[in-house]
């Protein structure tokens, strides 16, 4: 178990490492991170934004263009997986068919010419953590898919001193109702052994549920790093705030303006009090928008004064919450809102009738400002990429 | 498992298809199904169509082909009179398509270009003249016996399948058919009587059923120049007591072969043998004792010019009837005198030819006597005349004549005078009656056309494989002797009359010639001794005659002896002979000038 | 509920196929069957035999060699064919140009003629012309494949080797190709080792694959004519005799038909036999 740190890390598939030409297209660009020892991690983004590029390179099956990858300060950019001593878990469930299962959790061992007796002792360890013991001596092939899962898992955990274990999508072929039961199993191994476990995934549930701190990726870069809670109620990209969240941020383009009672935002017609702290002297240039989750937008009861007003479009009825499609405006072209109400237990709300007018509200502590599609914070922090 | 399951299924049906296919290719090779060769005949064209071309054309066609069949033993006039006669006769069949087949030789691939060509310009019917293998003959020619369905419309076929032909029924009697069908399409001036090989084709029943369009013998060949040589004289004669010349028996004939492999070993430098043969294991393995290697050793009864009653396959007949081939039934197959020709053949094979020469097939060891390191071979086609007295060959002199001739071939201690000697290949023309008639006509034509006094001398020149007696005899072949090594000599003399080939004994040759290559390649590799082989060859044979027998033969069907213990038929007249205490007597040789003088 | 509706004219759709595979494998199939139990010497003349050919063909001590020669001689081909080809497919490249050279080089051989095949080994093997002969010759080794039994089937074997395994190794490259990068990531991570990688991933991965190597080569084998005819003509003696060329003499050298019939059949159902065992074990080991 180890602190692994990323330096300097671009990946092209062009070239190869230390080539002269230049790359024509990158997969990864500059990535800087650090993994603390035993914490759990969660890779999120869309297919293509180079995630599972970057967990390769983590675990040493393939060799960054440029860039330094260090295991507790030692520079292992050179060394091969076996070497640095990793596991990985990936999509698909990857057993010897030919073995039985406690074969495939000895396997490892074997290759590291372990005595017989300890052998055993760690494969009975792992198989009693895991839940396996009753099916050790079947062959792996008879095993359900997700029980494969965590025999590939099982296979990673039973070399004491695996540097960290490596999950690439791995529920993907586990089917829905079961896909739980494999997240409790990884919190509990993660709960016991303190390993150090990275998770890729493009499931934002899977990445905010399991994971002490997320890494959005778009596009080969590092958007943000965070805690669940801080990618939720301050998203420090507009794609991150788009990405996490159901439905995702509303995004509005908007203008600044400063008046004697504090700063308002202009969307189109409309003008929205802003919070204090984004009130700043001097108005930067660069396009702006504003952001508010769908979760933090308020309906004002009939009759209320004030608010947006909103023209519904659409209404979802998804059980326990309502999403409500509405424009702001009346004339064609306006922005879309969308408006997430949480039912009151038992009955719901009064029904909302399409083409309605509805009064709304942004909760001001949770309007966030972006510009070039960057948040614009208090003191102007640098944009998510600093050490934890 | 979805995966798994489609790969069985993609497994299935390949085997399905596999063991369909394989089923019905055997059935369509069996069901007979209609040769595509067979092209609806565009029916007799009308006289139109032949009249439309003005005259002028075939007259300037007929003294065109005229200049290209010189020599002939025709006058100018006799010859444009027989091309008239055929453009006559042709006239209602102009426009036809006809197909013939033939086996690969020079003669037949002059017909096939060149006489095919003129006989279309000249008559206007178009033959197409196609060029197979031996084995391929006859094995279309079974296929249009076994279905009934035309494959080609006539066939040139070695008269050894005359004895199958009659009993089987299926071919049409050429001398019935000249006097009586097809008596408007027969040419006058055919002159049957003037092919040397009539008899060849001629059945029991005194009917001819195969005309000869080609002919070549088998004879021996051997080093005139070096038997000449006085060095070599005298060390012969100094090692066994005669001179060295053409030898007369199979004795001298081994001593030769020993002389040349084993003492004399090089001359001028080259490695010399001297014997050369064939041993692959091949259909032409078969024909290499079919063809006469028995009776030369002296297997057989006399009678020319097949053996009567044992021919010399060893097959006994009784009034026309095959009646067996084992010795325990009166035939000869297996007896001493058999069993004493696969032996030698098998020694000289091994002792005294190239090391290469048992792994060649026919055709493979045809040209090698040519190379220049041969000094004798006892079974020598004179169809590979030609190819040896091309201009430039080491065993060809400077001025075109050989270096070689051809002579008798040596008999062995079993042969007796009266008895035939040698093999003569006759390829004559067979018409089978499920050809329709018309088209039969018109094939009829060409036939006659390609064996005519007009074409028959120089196509002699062409293929060196003569079939009429005044070609032969005639002025421009005594000319042209000399450089033929002796095949003139050979042919004008009677020592002809005893190379002849297979006769009317064998009933069914496809058959039976098929179960002679494998039983003989079995003694070659040693696997049976030479007795044994020959027991099972004459085993099987009887097998194929009582199934013959059982099913019913047109004419003269088999009518198996039974078995007896074999010493109550050695040596009983007429049957087969015992076994020779001296199996290998003194050597005879005769000069080979002395050879010529007594055939004048 | 909702019933299926059934349609008859569904069965007039497929009458044209019915009837193609009745004209071309099940009428001729029959007919052989007809000819299996006759004598049949011409058109008019047959006789029937009842099963006198099954007998004499099942008693045949010729058959018995020649059916046990054919054995040896597919079993000899299969244990080398197999690890040669499995062997060549794991060393041939992953990615780049070499992958197409090295397919086309491989697949050469299996584009020749039967009897091409069987000609040129027949020149090749020749001790006065022929390459190979000459220089097994000149290296002072006795080779001469017409009168030496074992040279006869080493040439022969060697033969169907450089013919055929190129099919199995084209099989087993398809195969391996089919094996997800994520098996040899795992076994790199695991440490394991490159035998083993072979025995746990690839081997087990390649089973349907050599299944269908197998069937091939086995039924390829077995029926195997041209190419050993060409060369050795069956010889010397009957060491290279193998059954379709005991078939084929009879069929279409002697036109005999009853006989060639009947052990045609008795071919067929052989094969039919094997192919049948194989499956079936082949599938019991799969889901065992």
């Amino acid at each position: 178990m180890a602190e692994i740190v990323l330096q300097s890390i671009s990946h092209s598939y062009d070239t190869e490492r230390g080539a002269r030409r230049p790359a024509t297209s990158y997969a990864l660009r500059d990535i800087n991170l650090r993994w603390r020892d035993g914490g759990a991690y969660a890779l999120l983004g869309p297919s293509g934004c180079g995630k599972t590029t970057l967990l390769g390179i983590i675990s040493g099956l393939i060799q960054p263009t440029q860039g330094q990858v260090l295991y507790a300060g030692k520079d292992v950019t050179e060394l091969s997986s076996r070497a640095r001593n990793i596991a990985q878990v990936f999509q698909f469930p990857v057993v010897y068919d030919t073995m039985t299962v406690a074969e495939n959790l000895a396997f490892p061992l074997r290759n590291r010419n372990l005595a017989a007796a300890e052998i055993d002792r760690r494969v009975g360890a792992i198989a009693e953590i895991l839940e396996l013991t009753p099916v050790l001596r079947n062959r792996a092939t008879r095993l359900t898919a997700d029980q494969k899962q965590i025999l590939a898992l099982g296979r990673g955990l039973v070399r004491e001193d695996v540097a960290a274990i490596l999950f690439d999508e791995p529920l993907t072929v586990i089917d829905p109702h079961r896909k739980w039961l494999l997240r409790r199993k990884l919190k509990e191994i993660h709960k016991q052994f303190h390993h150090t476990l990275i998770y890729v995934t493009h499931d934002q549930t899977e990445a905010l549920t399991f994971a002490d701190e997320v890494i959005v990726m778009q596009s080969g870069q590092v958007l943000q790093r965070g805690t669940p809670e801080d990618l939720f109620l301050r998203p420090a990209h507009t794609y991150v705030g788009y990405f996490i969240g159901s439905p995702g941020m509303n995004v509005l383009p908007c203008e600044v303006e400063h008046h004697q009672g504090g700063a308002r935002a202009r969307v189109g017609t409309h003008a929205v009090a802003l919070p204090a702290a984004l009130d700043r002297p001097a108005t930067p240039t660069g396009s702006l928008e504003l952001g508010i989750r769908p979760e933090h937008v308020v309906v004002l009861d009939d009759g209320a004064e004030g608010g947006l007003p909103v023209v519904v479009r659409t209404v979802e009825d998804h059980g326990r919450f309502r999403i409500i499609a509405a424009t702001l405006g009346a004339t064609a072209g306006d922005h879309r809102i969308k408006i997430r109400i949480g039912h009151p237990s038992g009955r719901g709300a009064a029904p909302v009738a399409v083409g309605a007018t509805l009064r709304v509200q942004f909760q001001a502590e949770h309007i966030c400002l972006y510009r070039d599609h960057r948040i614009i914070t208090p003191g102007d922090a640098a944009r998510g990429e600093e050490p934890a | 498992m979805q995966a798994r399951t489609s790969v069985f299924d993609g497994l299935r049906s390949r085997w399905c298809t596999a063991a369909f296919a394989l089923t019905a290719t055997l059935a369509a090779a069996g069901c007979g199904k209609k040769e595509p060769e067979n092209k609806a005949a565009t029916g007799t064209g009308p006289a139109t169509g032949s009249a439309a071309a003005p005259a002028v054309d075939r007259s300037a066609a007929v003294e065109k082909w005229i200049k290209e069949f010189q020599p002939s033993t025709l006058s100018h006039d006799q010859q444009v009179a027989e091309l008239k006669w055929f453009q006559d006769a042709a006239k209602p069949f102009a426009g036809m398509e006809i197909k013939v087949v033939s086996e690969t030789l020079t003669t037949h691939s002059y017909e096939s270009k060149t006489l095919a060509a003129a006989f279309a310009e000249l008559t206007g019917i178009k033959v197409t003249h196609d060029l197979i293998q031996e084995g391929d003959v006859i094995e279309k020619l079974q296929t249009q016996m076994q279905s009934g369905q035309n494959v080609y419309d006539m066939y040139v076929n070695d008269t050894d399948l005359i004895g199958t032909h009659y009993r089987y029924g299926n071919a049409v009697a050429l001398s019935d058919f000249m006097t009586g069908e097809g008596k408007d399409v027969t040419l006058p001036t055919l002159d049957v009587d003037d092919f040397i090989g009539k008899k060849f084709g001629t059945a029991p029943d005194g009917k001819l059923y195969q005309l000869p369009d080609q002919q070549f013998a088998n004879l021996y060949w051997f080093r005139y120049d070096w038997f000449n040589r006085e060095d070599l004289k005298t060390k012969f004669k100094a090692k066994y007591g005669y001179e060295l010349g053409v030898p007369v028996n199979w004795s001298a004939y081994e001593d030769i072969a020993e002389f040349f492999t084993k003492d004399v070993k090089e001359l001028d430098g080259k490695k010399v043998y001297g014997h050369m043969d064939y041993g692959k294991k091949d259909p032409s393995l078969g024909w290499r004792f079919t063809d006469a290697w028995l009776s030369m050793a002296g297997t057989g009864s006399k009678g020319l010019p097949n053996g009567l009653p044992v021919d010399e396959w060893g097959i006994r007949v009784e009034n026309c009837q095959p009646v067996g081939s084992s010795v325990s039934r009166g035939g000869e197959t297996n007896s001493p005198a058999a069993v004493y020709s696969l032996v030698k053949y098998i020694d000289w094979l091994k002792k005294y030819a190239p090391p290469e020469a048992p792994g060649m097939t026919f055709s493979e060891a045809g040209p090698v006597p040519g190379q220049g390191s041969i000094a004798q071979q006892i079974f020598w086609y004179t169809a590979f005349t030609a190819d040896l007295a091309k201009p430039g060959l080491p065993v060809v002199n400077a001025d075109g004549t050989p270096k070689w001739r051809m002579a008798p071939s040596p008999h062995g201690p079993y042969w007796e005078k009266g008895m035939k000697l040698g093999y003569q290949d006759a390829g004559g023309w067979t018409m089978l009656s499920s050809t329709p008639l018309d088209r039969r006509k018109a094939a009829w034509l060409y036939a006659q056309f390609v064996v005519s006094k007009t074409v028959s001398l120089k196509k002699f020149f062409v293929g060196l494989t003569p079939i009429r007696k005044s070609d032969i005899d005639s002025e421009a072949v005594t000319k042209a002797a000399p450089n033929y090594g002796g095949l003139v000599e050979f042919y004008r003399s009677g020592a002809r009359e005893l190379w002849t080939p297979t006769g009317t004994n064998v009933p069914d040759y496809p058959k039976l010639a098929q179960l002679w290559w494998s039983n003989i390649s079995e003694a070659v590799s040693g696997a049976l001794t030479p007795q044994a082989a020959m027991d099972k060859l004459a085993k099987e044979m009887d097998a194929v005659l009582a199934r013959l027998e059982r099913a019913g033969m047109k004419n003269c069907p088999p009518k198996l002896n039974p078995e007896k213990p074999d010493k109550e038929w050695l040596g009983a007249p007429n049957g087969p002979k015992a076994k020779l205490a001296n199996e290998k007597p003194k050597g005879e040789t005769m000069a080979y000038e002395k050879l010529l003088e007594s055939w004048k | 509920m909702i019933d299926k509706t059934r349609s008859n004219r569904a069965w007039l759709l497929i009458l044209p196929m019915f009837l193609l595979v009745a004209f071309s494998a099940i009428v001729p199939l029959m007919t052989v069957v007809n000819y299996s139990v006759q004598d049949i010497l011409g058109p008019q003349t047959k006789v029937y035999v009842g099963f006198e050919w099954f007998r004499k063909a099942l008693r045949d001590p010729d058959l018995h060699a020649a059916f046990l020669r054919q054995l040896l001689y597919s079993c000899s081909v299969l244990a080398i064919e197999l690890p040669l080809g499995l062997g060549i497919s794991l060393l041939m490249p992953k990615r780049g140009w070499a992958v197409s050279a090295a397919l086309v080089v491989l697949a050469l051989p299996l584009l020749i003629p039967w009897n091409v095949v069987g000609t040129i080994w027949q020149i090749f093997g020749r001790t006065d012309i022929g390459m190979g002969g000459a220089a097994l010759v000149k290296l002072g080794i006795d080779y001469n494949y017409t009168s030496n039994r074992i040279d006869a089937w080493t040439t022969v074997l060697v033969m169907d080797v450089w013919h055929w395994t190129p099919l199995v190794a084209l099989l087993c490259y398809s195969g391996l190709r089919a094996i997800p990068d994520a098996y040899y990531q795992a076994a790199s991570i695991d440490g394991a080792s490159g035998w083993s990688v072979f025995r746990y991933i690839q081997l087990p991965k390649l089973k349907n694959v050599l299944v269908i190597a197998v069937l091939l080569r086995f039924m390829d084998s077995f029926m195997i004519y041209t190419e050993p005819f060409v060369v050795t003509g069956g010889g010397p003696g009957n060491s290279t005799t193998f059954l379709s060329q005991f078939l084929t003499t009879l069929a279409v050298g002697q036109f005999d038909l009853g006989p060639a019939a009947a052990f045609s059949l008795i071919y067929f159902l052989f094969i039919l036999l094997f192919c049948y065992v194989f499956y079936t074990v082949m599938n019991r080991v799969g889901q065992g």
